[in-house]
């Protein structure tokens, strides 16, 4: 059996007397595309950025790559390989397309011996190279982000999450704000990604989204894991029930790598 | 995802399109417009005055479009500039230290001045409008307590001659050499460094920064040192040309710098803005000063219209970033 990516035990995250998320456990393996599901406010957004270093567990700890790993801020995440497509989209409008695909990690060269300046060149060249990777159409790199539409944005954001090659790749409602022509690209593009074997996390209220990307599904209620499932192995109207907890709660573990 | 943008425009349509080409372009007619209705405006004399007088503002405007920039405000320059000026003045005939001393320990009080503004901010989390609103009030306090509310008249030497006196091949005055390499150095800061672009997404989606890794506090930090430095320096420069230093110097020069900004087109709201614009929204300032001088308005007119066109300005900026959404 082959290791897992990621392994989450008894994470927990309170909000002053607000348990946001409470002893959470789950794992993530190579190649593997899991779900997250559950209604709002039951705490996935805050589960998944204690993974990307935005919050400080209060509990439980978090391993990556067989190592436990201690985040103190989104830097220390990205520094190993953990990328994260936030929910409200995190560009900056006033930016170009490239600019947002380096933000805080930009190339620069030599000037006069003296300082180093900004190597737009080879920014350019190569967000260029992994937009067309991702099979994405922008017609212009040195557009700002404002100018473009709803899909666009997010295409820059997933190359920009996926240039750094990620190790893990979490996706909070990467098709919330998008129409369905987008949403199905997008959608493709986490198909693309997963056969390049980078494990994903992906949350998303869309049932249908979920059962066509997944491999595995986590079901989270109020702050805790109430079940996980094969997505071969279940169906929407069984997710459904798991996700308002009108169904009894079979802690069954269906868990583990997916058969290959 | 439709390319429903335009493609391959040329590059004049680039320039035209420039913000800092249009803040070029009223530079231009307003000059033009006073050098028809008084022809001194347009001598050699009155241009080189206009620029040595714009250099003081213009060196802090220049830093201040940084910090607006990066989504923060520096109210307090006018009075780390009367502290600087103070400091320096003090030691000089009080303490009869040497006037190269006295300017440097001057200028780092000022950058002391700066980095609590920073500190207060990062702490704190106010706003920093407020913060330095009342940081103002403190400084100017300490330029007061300082010099006794009493000027100081300093001795002609070197050191003045190189920093306010002096002119660069006999016709250029030295404050406008400075300007000009202050000009330089925050254009390749902000314009052309890693960091600059850090201080670009500070001020448009901080939280996005952050997320992707930048320490925007600290990058808002640097900022308001840059602004303190060049409170600084401004402050060298007028007591070298003016041989004096009142404590009450540079009230109100906070915002005048922020107006100066603001002509040249950078956004209040952060996120936008350039040092190239500022350096013309400086100019356009003191062309309409300098030029209601040379008609002979009185000065509450001219205040009047340096308002207007501030006005003008950002009626103008606002029309020009909704149209391209
Ligand atoms: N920064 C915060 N401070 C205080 N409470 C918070 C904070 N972030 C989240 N919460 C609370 O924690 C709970 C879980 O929120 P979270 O955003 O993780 O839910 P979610 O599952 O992502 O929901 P959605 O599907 O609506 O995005 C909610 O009750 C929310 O109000
Ligand atoms: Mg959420």
């Amino acid at each position: 059996m082959a290791e897992p990516m990621l392994q989450l035990r008894g994470l927990t995250k309170r909000f002053g007397g607000l348990t946001a998320v409470d002893r959470v456990d789950l794992e993530v393996y190579p190649g593997e595309v899991v779900g997250l599901l559950g209604d709002n406010g039951a705490g996935k957004s805050t589960l998944i950025k204690m993974v990307s270093g935005v919050y400080h567990p209060d509990g439980g700890q978090i391993f990556f790559q067989g190592r436990e790993i201690r985040l103190g801020s989104p830097m220390d995440a990205l520094e190993l390989g953990i990328e994260t497509l936030y929910q409200d989209l995190a560009l900056a409008e006033n930016l170009n397309v490239y600019a947002n695909i380096f933000l805080g990690r930009e190339r620069t060269k030599p000037f006069l011996g003296l300082i180093r300046v900004l190597d737009h060149a080879n920014m350019h060249e190569e967000s260029e190279k992994v937009l067309k990777r991702l099979e994405i159409e922008i017609p212009s790199l040195k557009s700002q982000i404002k100018h473009l539409s709803g899909g666009q944005r997010q295409a820059v954001a997933i190359g920009r999450s996926i240039y750094w090659n990620a190790k893990l790749l979490i996706m909070d409602e990467p098709t919330a704000a998008l129409g369905v022509q987008e949403q199905r690209k997008v959608l493709d593009l986490v198909r693309v990604l997963a056969s390049q074997n980078i494990p994903i996390i992906v949350i998303s209220h869309q049932l249908y989204d979920i059962f066509s990307v997944t491999d595995r599904l986590v079901i989270m209620r109020r702050g805790r894991k109430v079940a996980e499932r094969r997505t071969k192995d279940t169906t929407p109207d069984e997710v459904v029930g798991l996700i308002i907890g009108s169904e009894e709660v079979a802690q069954q573990p269906a868990g583990g790598p997916p058969a290959d | 995802m439709e390319a429903n943008l335009k493609q391959k425009t040329t590059v004049l349509q680039r320039i035209l399109g420039m913000r800092d080409f249009g803040v070029l372009v009223a530079a231009l007619l307003i000059a033009a417009f006073f050098s028809i209705a008084t022809p001194v405006f347009l001598t050699g004399y009155n241009l080189f005055n206009l620029l040595r007088q714009t250099a003081q503002l213009g060196i802090i405007a220049m830093a201040m479009t940084v910090l607006i920039v990066s989504g923060e405000f520096d109210l307090s320059v006018g009075a780390i500039y009367a502290v600087t000026g103070v400091v320096t003045g003090l030691l000089a005939t009080k303490a009869g230290l040497n006037i190269w001393a006295s300017a440097l320990v001057g200028v780092v009080a000022g950058l002391g001045l700066g980095f609590l503004n920073g500190l207060l901010i990062a702490t704190t989390r106010i706003n920093s409008f407020i913060a330095t609103l009342s940081t103002m009030m403190v400084f100017r306090g300490i330029a007061l307590v300082l010099s006794q509310a009493q000027p100081f008249s300093l001795q002609l030497s070197f050191f003045m001659d190189l920093f306010g006196r002096a002119e660069l091949f006999g016709v250029v005055p030295v404050p406008i050499v400075w300007l000009l390499g202050w000009g330089v150095a925050l254009y390749l800061v902000l314009h052309r460094t890693a960091f600059g672009v850090k201080v670009f997404a500070s001020g448009d989606n901080r939280e996005a920064a952050d997320l992707a890794g930048i320490k925007t506090m600290r990058v808002k930090q640097v900022g308001f040192l840059i602004t303190a430095l060049a409170a600084g320096l401004s402050a060298i420069i007028s007591l070298s040309f003016l041989k004096t230093v009142t404590p009450t110097q540079g009230t109100g020069l906070e915002l005048e710098a922020i107006a100066a900004s603001v002509i040249g087109g950078t956004a209040m709201s952060g996120g936008v803005g350039s040092i190239l614009g500022t350096f013309l929204g400086t100019l356009i300032m003191a062309e309409v000063r300098t030029g209601l001088v040379l008609l002979g308005t009185d000065a509450y007119v001219q205040d009047a219209f340096v308002g207007l066109v501030i006005a003008l300005a950002v009626i103008i900026n606002v029309r020009l970033s909704t149209k391209k959404k």
